[in-house]
């Protein structure tokens, strides 16, 4: 767990000397100010916290070495299994992980400028729950996919990769070109880091609320057709030869 | 002297037969090797996009231009492709594995070096495409940026890059070494990648405290950056000599390191 912090942390420095550096001869880059880019990559993993999910990592791989027969034939839905386990550890890494959230949110007003709205990012953090419930889903679509494969390792490379680029996670989708931002804008990746952390940082003014809500429950649904689609037409393909 | 060049020639035999091995191992599953060179292209076209973001809105970065910064990041692929595929995903990133469910007896038992078989058995193949995706992209930068190519550069940039190269793989095995201690630290092998990384970041982004820190403690500044700009024509001659010190020396600490683990180790199973 320290282990994982520090390599959560070295990113976080790597980003911080690529903007100092920048903000040595700009004064702003695209509508950031120095302190807004630091806050925006400060916000990522705190943001990251609490909509990241791990599931494409492990179900893949249950799925094509024939492991999941046990809990197919129980009387249960296994998305609903495998959402509320990750809601489990989740609460875990969070309770271990907050208060060091916390001991740097303090230091951070004590020592710079930098400044965070409480209210903001509350809700954000709102947010970040249906925003979890989206990432599951994306995760357990991307996850069924592993029925018509017999390789599944690079599934959770592939949506860490959409995530890096569509879901603001490497960059603010805002610092695009405006073509590009209008195409991005339309995935739903945005809402699984972008938009929380644009809310935590106060910087809601470009936020078109309406359009996001139907956006964002258009992706839902249409996901969790998906989801349901994809697992009946994968079990028909299931097979545990020797399990 | 003979006798550690007779052991020497005989681990370079031994790793030609492996790299034969891996290369069968790889090729029998097609579709999952395509999938590894289709991820680590992937990769390496983020890493880019990234730093093409940040230049539609800025024109140079402490100094470097964008194709300045596309020839290093291109260098970049190169090195770190070598890195990771040789020492790291089928290697040391198994290594706290090993210690957590015993694989490391066996490895204990062959009459080999226990370092080389822990961080070098397996070559991990999909980082050609990874290697070449570099180059092009160095020899984009090179061209578009107009930057002065000479043969007289190539010498000491590939002296520099070699060192650089066992310094990363060093401060690989030393890092991920201590799960020999700490058991079950899954993570050290990912933390030891992450500190690799920095080494895309050009010298000058650097303050004076980190850029010290960055050249003798971690010094990761010269794995890519003083490579590059060797390469492109900014060579000060005392990195001839002061990386190759630093490679030996902590390629030597390594070797401490890892003996000195080894003492410590108990088998977990058998």
């Amino acid at each position: 767990m320290i282990v994982w912090f520090l390599v959560e942390l070295l990113t976080l420095v790597s980003s911080f000397f690529i903007w100092t550096a920048i903000f040595q001869t700009h004064d702003t880059v695209g509508a950031y100010s120095y302190q807004a880019i630091i806050k925006y990559y400060l916000l990522v993993p705190l943001i990251g916290a609490f909509t990241s999910i791990y599931i494409s990592e492990h179900l893949p791989e249950r799925i094509r070495l024939g492991e999941i027969s046990i809990q197919v034939i129980k009387p249960y839905n296994i998305a609903f299994a495998y959402f509320s386990r990750s809601i489990g550890t989740k609460l875990v890494q969070l309770t271990i992980k907050l208060p060091v959230y916390l001991i740097i949110y303090l230091l951070i007003i004590m020592f710079t400028p930098i400044r965070i709205n409480l209210f903001y990012l509350a809700l954000s953090l709102f947010i970040a729950v249906f925003s979890l419930f989206l990432h599951f889903l994306i995760d357990f679509c991307l996850s069924c996919t592993a029925f018509w494969t017999d390789h599944a390792w690079y599934l959770s490379h592939l949506k860490f990769i959409m995530l890096m680029v569509f879901g603001g996670l490497t960059f603010p989708l805002d610092l695009l070109p405006i073509e590009l931002t209008k195409v991005f804008y339309w995935l739903p990746f945005k809402y699984i880091y972008y938009l929380p952390v644009k809310v935590a940082s106060g910087d809601i003014s470009q936020i078109h609320w309406p359009n996001e809500v139907l956006f964002f429950t258009v992706w839902t649904v249409g996901f969790l057709i998906l989801a349901h689609i994809l697992w009946k037409k994968g079990l028909t393909k299931y097979g545990a030869y020797g399990n | 002297m003979v006798l550690m060049a007779t052991e020497i020639i005989k681990h370079l035999k031994l790793y030609w037969k492996l790299v034969r091995f891996s290369a069968s191992l790889e090729t029998e599953y097609r579709f999952s090797f395509l999938m590894e060179i289709l991820v680590e292209i992937l990769y390496f076209a983020v890493t880019l996009l990234a730093m093409r973001v940040i230049f539609w809105n800025v024109t140079e970065i402490a100094g470097w231009s964008f194709y300045q910064l596309l020839t290093l990041y291109g260098i970049n692929m190169v090195f770190s492709e070598l890195v990771l595929g040789l020492a790291f995903i089928f290697n040391l990133r198994r290594l706290p594995e090993k210690v957590l469910y015993g694989g490391l007896d066996v490895i204990l038992t062959k009459p080999i070096n226990s370092q080389f078989v822990v961080s070098l058995w397996r070559p991990y193949f999909a980082l050609v495409p990874g290697v070449l995706a570099g180059l092009i992209a160095t020899f984009y930068g090179f061209t578009k940026g107009n930057l002065n190519f000479s043969l007289l550069n190539l010498l000491p940039f590939t002296w520099l890059f070699v060192c650089g190269l066992i310094i990363a793989y060093s401060l690989g095995m030393i890092i991920t070494t201590f799960s020999v201690w700490l058991i079950n630290a899954v993570s050290l092998p990912t933390f030891a990648e992450q500190i690799i990384f920095l080494a895309k970041h050009p010298r000058s982004i650097f303050g004076k405290a980190w850029r010290v820190l960055f050249m003798t403690v971690v010094p990761t500044i010269f794995m890519v950056s003083i490579p590059t700009e060797t390469l492109i024509g900014n060579l000060q001659s005392y990195w001839l000599i002061v990386a190759p010190f630093l490679a030996f020396s902590l390629l030597f600490l390594s070797h401490i390191i890892w003996e000195q683990s080894l003492k410590s180790y108990c088998s977990a199973s058998s």
